[in-house]
């Protein structure tokens, strides 16, 4: 094509996007008291992990083990763009489909017809993308009154009308050129917008933030590497270390309205030359309990200690009620990077019990019983200029990741995708490594190693009894969340692309789905016209795209047992007018 | 003579890098008059080059390719490497380093990916 016809194409798209973006507003507001009773709205999902307890499971059961198998595709729509990669959860609430793609691109679409209501497209400054670690992937928005709240790659938070995609305010998170992005989920308590930033891996100091919900003003912004003097700074040494000291907090936390607590976990410290700030670089590589309306810290757990291995400790607690060793017991529970999933007391932040997910461990010797604390095996700290360490059990990428677990209360049953693979590190020679604001600030080489011919297990952990209940394997890694259902079912992807429903008690394999590109983001699961419905988005990018060669995609697949599209006026296309005007002669 | 018009043809690529738009107009030259790379089998170079792409390509492009292609087995002529660099490639996850890496920074990352030193 001609470039000057490609442009005046593009240009024109352009245009009739914008005549996309009109419609009413199908979408009444989200209240306080709504959020705090998420769990018990079964029709809708109004943030990220469908409640403040993230445990991703709906109430909702017209699909179970004996009808799933004749659900089919009801609807569904491109997310167009670069094909960047899909890791949202997508909201709904009132008829709308609310949910990110790549770049933040912030969609509300009808859910009866598949009809985009508006679209909203950021636009950002060159040279972002050399700023993102891990691709220009997006974890999802929330909801609030009128507002649809997104966190843009380049730091900035915008609220948005969700009637119209406008936006009513907008405001800086931090400087991007210096490393500093967001792609997570906001988390909203009361009138509290909060939010964790990525940079890790450039040198940044991590911190949460809380916005004003109405004004979009800065409330309070609680940092995770303590500065000199402050609670937690003797575990690091006497220097500058602490000011490039990573523990990002990019991923979305969890909330107990009973004790009015807010759980966040921290990522990985800076660098990855652990012999260059000894100690143990408190808060990196923990969870955070802090209280929501000043963001003073309460207590934390520590997880890695001096983390030379990318261990990030941001996945989200799961705060569940159970019974431990006969106890009722109120607890939190995360699978980590470091290849361990931990059970502690959400009362103070003590240690209960961790079991192994990953064969092989050995960056430690054990953790011990009584604490968690773990026995460092110092032969797996890579040492500035002296070779690669090799193989280090797990790989950077964890024994799990980012991608959410999913709690079952009936079964007591929790599900999360674990990997088994593994890394060399070699750390660069003394004195290579310089921080410069933009640039990356490891100061390792790293080569992540398939370690077998299977790499991903869907697993379930009974919580109260200590044990994992049943394991599936998957040839390739896992990054798809989770969704389990009152039902009987649970719902996750793989990298192959498949969209699966399995039997929750037992890991049966009962339905899959192809959706032509793989799965990274994570299911829900809603109630339209009393139909219940089901819906994921597809398309490989982010992290998993390191690894594995495959078709990109950017779609948005919504499934039922007989579903029903109201296709009467539904078009997402338009004709361009000035490219096909009516004749007239 | 030489020298001088690749540093003007340079800094018009870093212009491009600015006003990326100008860029759709630029065309390579014939092989004869194509910028070279001037860093070539230098060891200080390639040392530097390895530093910068540490710092700023191997997040992507790791040690044998990655999220980006594999630079080591790179096609592209010394020019397009450059060009690509400074401007970024639209349509991808590229960016333009055109206004964070000047061209002898880019020539030595180049040095350092075509040298033995490599990984």
């Amino acid at each position: 094509m001609h470039k000057h016809l490609l442009r005046c194409t593009l240009a024109a798209v352009g245009v009739a996007a914008a005549m996309l973006m009109g419609g009413p507003s199908h979408a009444g507001p989200v209240s306080t008291d709504d959020l705090m009773k998420a769990q018990d709205n079964g029709a809708e999902w109004l943030m990220y992990g469908r409640d403040y307890r993230n445990w991703r499971y709906s109430p909702l059961a017209e699909l179970t083990p004996d009808n799933v198998a004749k659900m089919t595709p009801v609807w569904s729509l491109s997310t167009g763009g670069q094909f960047g990669g899909l890791e949202a959860t997508p909201l709904f609430h009132d008829g709308v489909l609310y949910f990110s793609a790549d770049y933040a691109r912030v969609f509300a679409v009808d859910a009866r017809s598949g009809r985009i209501i508006w679209h909203y497209e950021p636009t950002y400054e060159d040279g972002l993308n050399a700023m993102l670690c891990c691709g220009p992937i997006h974890r999802g928005v929330a909801l609030k009154d009128n507002l649809v709240y997104v966190a843009q790659l380049d730091a900035k938070l915008e609220a948005l009308n969700a009637a119209d995609g406008k936006v009513v305010w907008e405001a800086k998170i931090d400087e991007w050129k210096n490393g500093v992005t967001t792609n997570s989920a906001p988390l909203v308590v009361k009138d509290h917008v909060i939010i964790g930033v990525s940079g890790g891996e450039y040198g940044v100091r991590g911190y949460l933030k809380s916005f004003n919900a109405k004004t979009g003003a800065l409330e309070w912004q609680t940092y995770t590497v303590p500065a000199p003097g402050e609670p937690g700074s003797d575990t690091w040494p006497k220097d500058d270390s602490w000011k490039t000291g990573g523990g990002p907090t990019w991923l979305t936390g969890s909330y107990d309205a009973d004790t009015n607590t807010l759980y966040w976990g921290v990522g990985n410290p800076g660098s990855w030359q652990s012999d260059q700030h000894p100690g143990d670089n408190l808060y990196t590589d923990s969870t955070l309990a802090l209280d929501p309306d000043t963001g003073k810290m309460k207590w934390f757990y520590q997880y890695t200690p001096n983390d030379s291995w990318d261990y990030d400790a941001m996945a989200t607690p799961i705060l569940i009620d159970t019974t431990i060793d006969g106890k009722p017991t109120k607890v939190w529970a995360v699978s980590s990077r470091n290849g361990y999933f931990y059970v502690l007391d959400r009362t103070d932040g003590s240690f209960l019990y961790a079991l192994q997910m990953v064969e092989g461990i050995n960056w430690t010797s054990g953790l011990d019983p009584k604490t968690g604390k773990p026995t460092i095996n110092v032969a797996m700290k890579p040492k500035q200029g002296a070779g690669a360490v090799q193989p280090i059990i797990p790989g950077l990428e964890g024994g799990t990741n980012w991608f959410p677990p999913a709690y079952d209360p009936d079964l007591g049953l929790f599900f999360v995708g674990v990997n088994q693979w593994g890394m060399g590190l070699t750390s660069w020679e003394k004195g290579k490594l310089q921080y410069k604001p933009g640039d990356v600030f490891m100061g390792v080489d790293y080569q992540m190693y398939r370690m077998g011919d299977t790499i991903g297990h869907l697993r379930a952990i009974d919580i109260a009894n200590k044990k994992v209940a049943w394991d599936v394997a998957s040839p390739l890694p896992l990054f798809s969340g989770m969704l389990v259902t009152k039902g009987g079912l649970l719902f996750t992807g793989d990298q192959r692309g498949r969209f699966l429903a399995f039997e929750a008690k037992t890991g049966k394999e009962l339905w899959k789905f192809q959706t032509g590109s793989g799965i990274n983001a994570s299911p829900i699961t809603y109630e339209l016209d009393g139909k219940q419905y089901v819906a994921i988005l597809s398309g490989l990018g982010g992290d998993p795209s390191f690894y594995y060669s495959a078709p990109k995609g950017g779609m948005l697949w919504v499934f039922a047992v007989d579903g029903k599209v109201d296709e009467g006026g539904f078009y997402n296309a338009q004709v361009i007018d000035k490219m096909l005007p009516t004749y007239k002669p | 003579m030489r020298s001088l018009e690749r540093r003007v043809r340079a800094a018009a690529l870093i212009l491009c890098a600015a006003l990326p738009l100008w860029s759709m107009s630029i065309r390579s030259g014939s092989a004869d008059d194509a910028l070279t790379d001037p860093f070539l089998g230098q060891a200080d170079a390639i040392s530097a080059g390895r530093d910068t792409y540490r710092a700023k390509c191997y997040i992507c492009h790791f040690s044998n390719g990655g999220r980006g292609p594999n630079l080591f087995a790179t096609k592209l002529t010394d020019e397009q490497f450059l060009e690509t660099v400074i401007n970024g490639r639209k349509g991808t996850q590229m960016p333009a380093f055109g206004l964070r890496l000047s061209p002898d920074e880019v020539w030595q990352v180049h040095a350092f990916i075509k040298s033995t030193d490599h990984y």
